[in-house]
């Protein structure tokens, strides 16, 4: 797990290590603490790794872009951040999209095994609206925890989808 | 300065706020604050990194001969101050609360 940890995060991996010893060493705090503290820094490192990755990924998002960091403190500007932010949004969604797309020969066969045939309007209940749907709860959970671009990003084709699914059936 | 003030990193600030100039381990800190490993030692990273908590590594000395060092956190003085702060800005909020109870229940609101 050590050689795994950015190296920025070396040295509080080693103190949770050091911590661990001291926990296995002292008998009257047992073994299932000792347990229960390596599972929990286990967590707090894993977590550690995928924010290093997520960061690095980012940079290199910036960099494709040309976006800038701000001379102050080495961070993106809040243009660079918000349209980061966004095009995250586009990007998660879209890929959920093309997964339900993939699925949706799958959730067709399952409907079918419950006696519902493939028709335009089962294709829309089964596959587009719950896709409709998460996205948009997606969106207002992000929304509430301050991550509007992202939330703003999820939406864009979330909408776009939904336009096109009403002047599909508005023109039928 | 711009930290995500969770309940939980109000417990921690607290935690250092009662003794401000003593090192304190990460598991004490577990124990007092009643916090798991896993959301610890993340917001101590956090407040690490933004130069309101000072971390050093135990010195050997005759009471811990042979056993490893331990890593030591407390704060700067700039964290001191934050914490202080925080402290006093949500004590200046809460003084309206006992008040506002006493309305509530003098007009059968509460």
């Amino acid at each position: 797990m050590l050689s795994l940890t950015p190296a920025e995060r070396r040295a509080w991996v080693e103190a949770m290590l050091r911590e661990l010893d001291f926990i296995g060493l002292d008998q009257k705090h047992g073994d299932w603490a000792a347990l229960f503290w390596a599972l929990g820094c286990t967590g707090a490192i894993f977590r550690e790794c995928l924010r290093g990755l997520g960061a690095w990924l980012l940079k290199q998002c910036a960099n494709l872009l040309g976006i800038r960091p701000s001379e102050e403190g080495n961070k993106m500007n809040s243009t660079g951040k918000k349209t980061l932010g966004v095009l995250t949004g586009i990007g998660i969604a879209l890929a959920f999209g093309v997964v339900m797309f993939l699925l949706r020969n799958v959730i067709a066969d399952m409907l079918l095994a419950f006696g519902v045939q493939r028709s335009t309007w089962s294709h829309i209940l089964s596959v587009i609206l719950p896709t409709e749907l998460i996205v948009i709860g997606a969106a207002i959970l992000l929304w509430r925890r301050q991550r509007a671009a992202v939330a703003i990003g999820l939406l864009v084709p979330a909408a776009l989808m939904g336009a096109h699914v009403v002047v599909f059936l508005a023109s039928r | 300065m711009k930290l995500k003030l969770s309940p939980q990193t109000l417990l921690i600030l607290e935690a250092f706020l009662d003794h401000p100039a003593d090192w304190k381990y990460g598991y004490d800190l577990s124990r007092s604050t009643g916090l798991k490993s896993g959301t610890l030692y993340p917001i101590l990273m956090r407040l690490a990194d933004r130069k309101l908590l000072e971390t050093a590594w135990e010195t050997s000395g005759p009471d811990n001969l042979g056993k490893p060092p331990r890593h030591m956190y407390r704060f700067t003085p700039e964290g001191m101050q934050f914490a202080r702060e925080q402290r006093q800005s949500r004590a200046a909020s809460s003084v309206g609360s006992p008040v506002l109870n006493e309305a509530q229940n003098l007009w059968g609101l509460g």
